[in-house]
């Protein structure tokens, strides 16, 4: 198993997990000023 | 010829430290300028690059050095190994440049040279360089000078090239994958190939800032790319490296496919489609023997070569294999690419993935490892392999394995170590192996 430089309650974290969580959507179909989707 | 500069992976060190400086960047430029000059055209580099701060530094140096003899250069930013490799081939460049040092920390970095087939460097091009790395080579007229240019469609080109190689009856909609990409140079590359070939994308590892390669992410440190799968509830994880030459995956459970599993999936399904050739695969001496006991009961053949997928390519490339690679996760499918290249096995692994319609789980392990151990001895000096007692615990080790498990002991090539491998089908016996092996080199080293 690597190394992990993570804090090991980053793994619990609300945020960190919230991000994890996202879908991933290229530029070109993200809306630049609020980061919304333009096909949502 | 004793090598100064390059390693079994071109040139590589920690930056602003002897040989990874900007000035030796400069002089490899002007070196492998002038050797790949061929006839009366314009001559042209391609040049990739990682994420690492160190990228910038060692750029510019090999532009200076490049445009000095009179090379024109390409500048595509941060972009994989295998892109490189393939746009210097389908861009009729003379060379192609990557600088990366794959899966280490950022202060590292590296030089690796392809050839204008796409393929790295052969030994008796590499020598050549060196040797004109130490001369003063014949500097460009001053109208004669190189130019610089940076493109921007060089990912789209990739991304193209890389789904071209999924089977055209596919697509990934209805899949989620996470793809960890190492904050390296596949940061844009990966989620859009996959995002575009339908799957639903959760991407970590790709913020870089420099500093933050294969720091905590990517395929040598696989346990984000595993949580992440399991707190998302993905189909599939999928880890690369930070110049995106090699992989892991990890099943919906959360637990990692090795190199091994990868090539006992893809070889047998090329198997079946009639697509393998060479009759078999190329793996290195340290592949499972689990992984040759399965391809034997599927009617495959394996070849074993030394570590390092240079030696896995020059024996595909001999005995006109297409599939080949590392248990640590290079992959070489030379009907697309030049060299390892994660995102296309990543995308075979998928197809075969989506053409079961079963869980990650159980499309991808193909077959039980048998335990394997692995210690490295330090030694001061002389030459412990040799030593009668050493050679006489290995004899009576090989013996013990015979037909039962296998025993691979090689030096490092880079440091005074010895490497001891063992594996069986008895865990027991195979620790007793390597520890026997591992005192006696450590007592004749004394």
């Amino acid at each position: 198993m690597g190394v992990s430089n993570r804090h090991p309650d980053e793994s619990q974290d609300p945020e960190s997990l919230s991000q994890r969580r996202a879908l991933w959507i290229p530029d070109q179909v993200r809306d630049d000023e609020d980061g919304s989707w333009l096909n949502a | 010829m004793t090598r100064r500069y390059f390693g079994t992976d071109g040139i590589r060190g920690r930056t602003n430290a002897w040989p990874m400086t900007a000035q030796l960047a400069m002089q490899v430029g002007m070196a492998a300028g002038t050797h790949f000059q061929r006839g009366d055209h314009r001559h042209r580099v391609v040049i990739g690059k990682d994420t690492r701060l160190s990228g910038y530094m060692v750029e510019n140096a090999l532009v200076a050095g490049f445009t000095a003899v009179g090379m024109d250069v390409v500048q595509f930013g941060p972009i994989p190994t295998p892109a490189v490799a393939m746009l210097a081939h389908s861009m009729r460049a003379d060379l192609g440049v990557m600088i990366s040092a794959s899966h280490n920390p950022y202060f590292d970095n590296g030089i690796k040279l392809f050839g204008p087939d796409g393929y790295k460097l052969s030994d008796e091009d590499e020598l050549k360089i060196e040797a004109l790395i130490d001369q003063q080579v014949p500097l460009a007229a001053s109208k004669d000078i190189g130019r610089a240019r940076r493109v921007e469609d060089a990912r789209g080109r990739y991304i193209h090239a890389v789904k071209s190689s999924f089977p055209a009856d596919l697509r990934l909609d209805g899949l989620k994958i996470v793809i960890d990409c190492a904050n390296g140079a596949a940061y844009q590359v990966a989620p859009s190939a996959l995002w575009e070939l339908g799957a639903t994308v959760v991407a970590v590892g790709v913020n870089p800032n420099g500093t933050n390669i294969n720091d905590g992410c990517g395929s040598t440190a696989p346990l984000l790319c595993q949580e992440t799968v399991v707190s998302s509830g993905a189909d599939i994880g999928i880890a690369l490296d930070g110049d995106a030459d090699r992989l892991i995956v990890v099943d919906e459970k959360g637990q990692i496919v090795d190199g091994d599993q990868i090539m006992a999936l893809i070889a047998a399904n090329f198997a079946r489609a009639g697509t393998l050739r060479g009759g078999g695969l190329v793996a290195t001496v340290m592949s499972n023997l689990g992984l040759e006991r399965f391809l034997t009961g599927q009617g495959i053949g394996l070849e074993r070569t030394s570590v390092g997928d240079r030696y896995v390519l020059e024996r595909m490339r001999s005995g006109g294999f297409n599939v080949g690679g590392e248990q640590s996760g290079h992959m070489i499918l030379s009907d697309y690419a030049t060299t390892g290249d994660g995102t296309v096995a990543a995308l075979q692994v998928l197809a075969a993935l989506v053409r079961s319609g079963k869980p990650a789980s159980e499309t991808l392990h193909q077959f039980d490892p048998v335990p394997q151990l692995l210690k490295n001895v330090r030694f001061s000096g002389g030459k412990p392999l040799e030593h009668d007692d050493v050679k006489r615990v290995i004899a009576q080790a090989e013996a013990e394995l015979t037909g039962v498990g296998r025993l691979v002991i090689r030096p490092s090539g880079t440091e005074p170590v010895i490497r001891v491998m063992a594996e069986g089908d008895r865990e027991e016996q195979v620790r007793d192996v390597v520890d026997r092996i591992c005192a006696a080199v450590e007592k004749a080293a004394a």
